[in-house]
């Protein structure tokens, strides 16, 4: 029993010893059950294993030594107070083990929530992260601060105190307080229990901690992408503080969430500067009409970017590129895009060339520039460079080389009449000797001379070059422009007196005058030259086979405005699409060289636009129609358009002067023909001694407007102041335009223009006798 | 009747001067308007003159006008092949400026004749 009473003691001491060495080891509490558990197992097996071996008892060894027995009591104590504390103090026990694992948790958690921030505001989450860490670590003061971008020193980003936040910077430079610096360098934490003595902060004493009333200092470093950017630092107020290992782990832990949620901000700054640039960069292109791209031959690789480039045909499909690209681009323009890529693929230089889309994709003119790349980057070697679209440039080219050109043509057609006139004056000069030496020829000939016919062929060919030469002339004529209200019937008949006499048999001429047409203002040379041109086309796209002439005037009306129209059709070949286009166009002509000379339409195109006229064309084999449509007038006439006449005969006597004694007999003709009876004179001094002699017998005064010794403005004024009222109708001829202005002081004086036709005469001197 | 001829043309010289010969005129000729009126100015029985206007030295209406000063009643014949503006361009301006009668080149041999028979008629 003793024995076993002693072996119950021997027991506890070592029990007791156990326990005492945890917890000088600082072993904790968890692990020192663990380990006392082990020890006690380990104990009461080897007593069991002695106690049946040897019987022999330690502990009363133990107690026959006092000093041992001593120690060996207050093992004995301590285990008993141990027991104790597991036994009876139980409760004190298990608050004391759970308020240590409840902090632990406890961090844990607000770890867990903290790193659960999300929001716009980098400081906020900052805040809310210093104020958790304050209450937590309870302490006064914590802060975040950040190394300046050259390390010269840290700037407060985020300061708590005591429920206050501010973000106003502070800043502390390393010049200033080298010791904590280096500190901060060398060990990244700086953990001051005393602030005030420790080798690291106490250089802040005198003016940061005194006045702050701060005794405890842990600074824990921020680490970004792993460098320390900045620290948090805790302050404690009031007294020192021994700051434990728990404290700076939590404090790393705080630190480390705020490194995550400063590089997250930075991170989505960096992305939002990236977008925006990016967004930048497409509105820009889309604006400037350009795009970029990035063609990696290996792999065959395209990147790209802009609006540009999807006209182009570049699409997210994932179908292939360069293909779809190729397939766009007008045909003509690919060997030589080709051919640039290659030249750029070999000298390694930069590119640039030009392409068109495809009518059916817009046809926009695109400038491709760039550059081979074949460097470290792009190890497989790639294009990379910018589109534009310069349509607007190429259609500005475009339209500038469409104004040299129509400048050219207008020089040409202006250096064309100088030539028509020097080739006119010398081929005459060359026709006359021709032409003359015949007719002395034929006059020394007999009438039935055999060489006679062969020198009428001659003849004949001479007057056909002089027509020639005439209609060469007409072409570099300029008109002095005098528009007025004219009857475009007049210009027909005008034209066709012209016309029909060179006109072959083969070709019919049909005139339809629509009743009701209005006048239009115009000039009546240029009119006739229009219907001339165009009835000249007409019957030359009828040769050799003929065919027939129609003229129809009428009135017609467009886009609200009244209109007369005049239209000229053939039933001749017709003209094809092509050349319908290019129909006005000077020089365009499509007859044989030396056949035309490509002036007539475009003259014809001239004068219409001139007189706000129009003219449109209709053609197909058998069937060309030229229509000019002509804006009508409501003006009067100065002369009014001729009436039927009938071939009754009229009373009158006329004094008819013309130098010309051929037109004076065409004249004098003419007026008996109309009924008159008429004195020719070939001089205004003949005319004037036969008025003066004729004691007023005349009805009217018909004089030519210029002629030798008197002109007939001379004469008019002398016969006037013998008969003020006497009708007077001068005759006047081309080129003498100007004229005509002297002529209005005269009374009772109408003008008729040269060359003379039968109904404007009718006309003339039926307004001015009755 | 003594006719003086200026062209600058010897071939139209020498055909209008075969012309009017055989039609029992004389006939003397100038090369151009300078010569022209050093003849005009030698031969008092000219009655006629028939000059081309378009010449070198001296063109035809600068010559007319010198003509009549020395003679104004001198009659003259204009004649032209034309040139920029036509041949009635040329020939209106020189009858406005004194020429009796104006001829267009290329002209027939009547037509010459006639110009002629107008011309001294007045």
């Amino acid at each position: 029993m003793i024995s076993t009473t002693l072996y119950a003691l021997g027991l506890l001491c070592r029990f007791g010893a156990l326990v005492l060495a945890c917890r000088l080891l600082w072993i904790r509490f968890s692990w020192r059950l663990v380990v006392v558990a082990l020890g006690v197992v380990w104990i009461s097996v080897q007593p069991i294993i002695q106690y049946f071996f040897s019987a022999s008892i330690n502990f009363i060894s133990t107690v026959q030594k006092p000093e041992v027995f001593f120690l060996a009591s207050i093992f004995a104590l301590f285990a008993i107070y141990q027991l104790y504390e597991y036994l009876v103090d139980n409760e004190r026990f298990s608050q004391k083990a759970s308020s240590e694992s409840e902090r632990f948790g406890r961090r844990q958690s607000i770890l867990l929530e903290l790193s659960k921030l999300r929001g716009p505001n980098l400081n906020e989450i900052l805040a809310l992260i210093l104020k958790s860490d304050a209450e937590e670590l309870n302490v006064a003061r914590t802060s975040i601060w950040l190394f300046n971008d050259d390390r010269s020193g840290i700037e407060s980003l985020v300061l708590y105190d005591q429920g206050v936040v501010s973000t106003e910077p502070v800043q502390l430079l390393a010049k200033d307080y080298p010791a904590y610096f280096s500190a901060l360098d060398i060990n990244g934490i700086i953990t001051a229990d005393d602030a005030r003595t420790h080798p690291a902060t106490r250089e802040f004493e005198p003016d940061y901690l005194q006045p702050n009333n701060i005794f405890a200092l842990l600074d824990v470093p921020i680490r970004i992408d792993g460098g320390v950017q900045g620290i948090i630092c805790h302050e404690n107020l009031k007294s020192t503080r021994h700051w434990t290992e728990e404290d700076q782990d939590f404090a790393h832990s705080i630190a480390d969430l705020c490194a995550l949620a400063i590089s997250s901000e930075k991170q989505r700054q960096t992305e939002a500067e990236l977008q925006e640039s990016r967004r930048h960069l497409v509105d820009a292109q889309n604006t400037g009409e350009f795009g970029s791209f990035r063609w990696d031959l290996k792999p065959d690789l395209m990147l790209w970017s802009g609006q540009v480039m999807t006209q182009l045909g570049f699409t997210n499909d994932g179908l292939p590129q360069t293909e779809r690209f190729r397939s766009r681009i007008v045909e003509t323009y690919l060997p030589q895009y080709d051919d640039v890529l290659r030249k750029a693929f070999k000298d390694e230089k930069p590119f640039r060339t030009r392409l068109q889309l495809k009518p059916e994709f817009g046809g926009q003119y695109f400038e491709v520039r760039g550059s081979y790349l074949n460097n470290e980057r792009f190890k497989g070697g790639c294009f990379e460079g910018t589109v534009h679209n310069i349509t607007e440039q190429v259609e500005a080219e475009q339209e500038k080389q469409r104004l040299e050109e129509q400048l050219i043509q207008s020089q040409k057609m202006e250096s064309i009449g100088t030539l028509a006139g020097g080739i006119a004056h010398d081929f005459n000069n060359i026709l006359t000797p021709i032409l003359g030496y015949t007719d002395v020829a034929l006059a020394e000939l007999g009438p039935d001379s055999p060489i006679r016919p062969t020198l009428e062929e001659v003849l004949h060919g001479s007057l056909r070059a002089k027509d020639l030469v005439e209609q060469i002339l007409i072409f570099s004529r300029r008109w002095d422009e005098k528009t007025e209200p004219l009857d475009l019937e007049d210009s027909i008949q005008s034209g066709l007196k012209l016309l029909r006499p060179t006109l072959p048999s083969s070709i019919k001429i049909e005139v339809d005058i629509t009743p009701g047409h209005k006048l239009v203002e115009a000039d009546s040379t240029q009119m006739v030259q229009v219907l001339l041109n165009l009835c000249t086309n007409a019957w030359h796209s009828m040769e050799p086979a003929g065919g027939l002439l129609s003229i129809h005037l009428y009135p017609t009306s467009k886009n609200g405005t009244e209109m007369t129209a005049v239209s000229v059709s053939d039933t001749g070949i017709g003209i094809d699409a092509e050349a319908l286009g290019r129909i006005f166009d000077p020089f365009f002509t499509t007859k044989d060289v030396g056949k035309g000379t490509g002036l007539g339409l475009s003259v014809v195109h001239g004068i219409i636009s001139k007189h706000g006229g129009e003219i449109v064309v209709d053609s197909k084999p058998g069937a060309t129609t030229f229509t000019i449509f002509m804006p009508t007038t409501d003006k009067l006439p100065s002369v009014l358009p001729p009436p039927i006449e009938s071939a009754g005969q009229r009373e009158g006597s006329i004094l008819l002067v013309d130098d010309d004694e051929a037109v004076a007999r065409i004249l004098e003709s003419m007026l008996s023909d109309l009924g008159y009876r008429a004195d020719v004179h070939l001089s205004g001094n003949s005319a004037l001694a036969s008025f003066q002699r004729s004691d007023r017998q005349y009805d009217l005064l018909l004089t030519d407007l210029t002629m030798p010794s008197m002109s007939g403005i001379e004469l008019t004024h002398k016969i006037r102041e013998i008969d003020p009222d006497l009708p007077v109708l001068i005759v006047s001829g081309y080129g003498e335009a100007q004229v005509n202005s002297q002529l209005i002081g005269l009374e009772h004086c109408h003008i008729v223009t040269k060359p003379i036709i039968k109904a404007d005469l009718a006309t003339a001197l039926k307004k001015e006798l009755h | 009747m003594l006719i003086l001829v200026i062209d600058d043309e010897k071939d139209i010289l020498q055909l209008i001067t075969t012309m009017l010969t055989a039609e029992g005129h004389e006939v003397i000729a100038a090369e151009d308007g300078e010569r022209g009126l050093e003849l005009l100015q030698d031969f008092d029985d000219v009655e006629v003159v028939i000059t081309d206007l378009i010449m070198p030295n001296k063109e035809g209406i600068e010559t007319i006008m010198d003509m009549h000063k020395i003679r104004p009643d001198l009659k003259v014949l204009a004649m032209s092949g034309g040139g920029r503006g036509g041949i009635s361009t040329y020939l209106s301006t020189a009858k406005n400026i004194g020429a009796a009668a104006t001829l267009a080149k290329p002209f027939r041999k009547q037509e010459l004749l006639d110009a002629l028979a107008d011309l001294t008629k007045r």
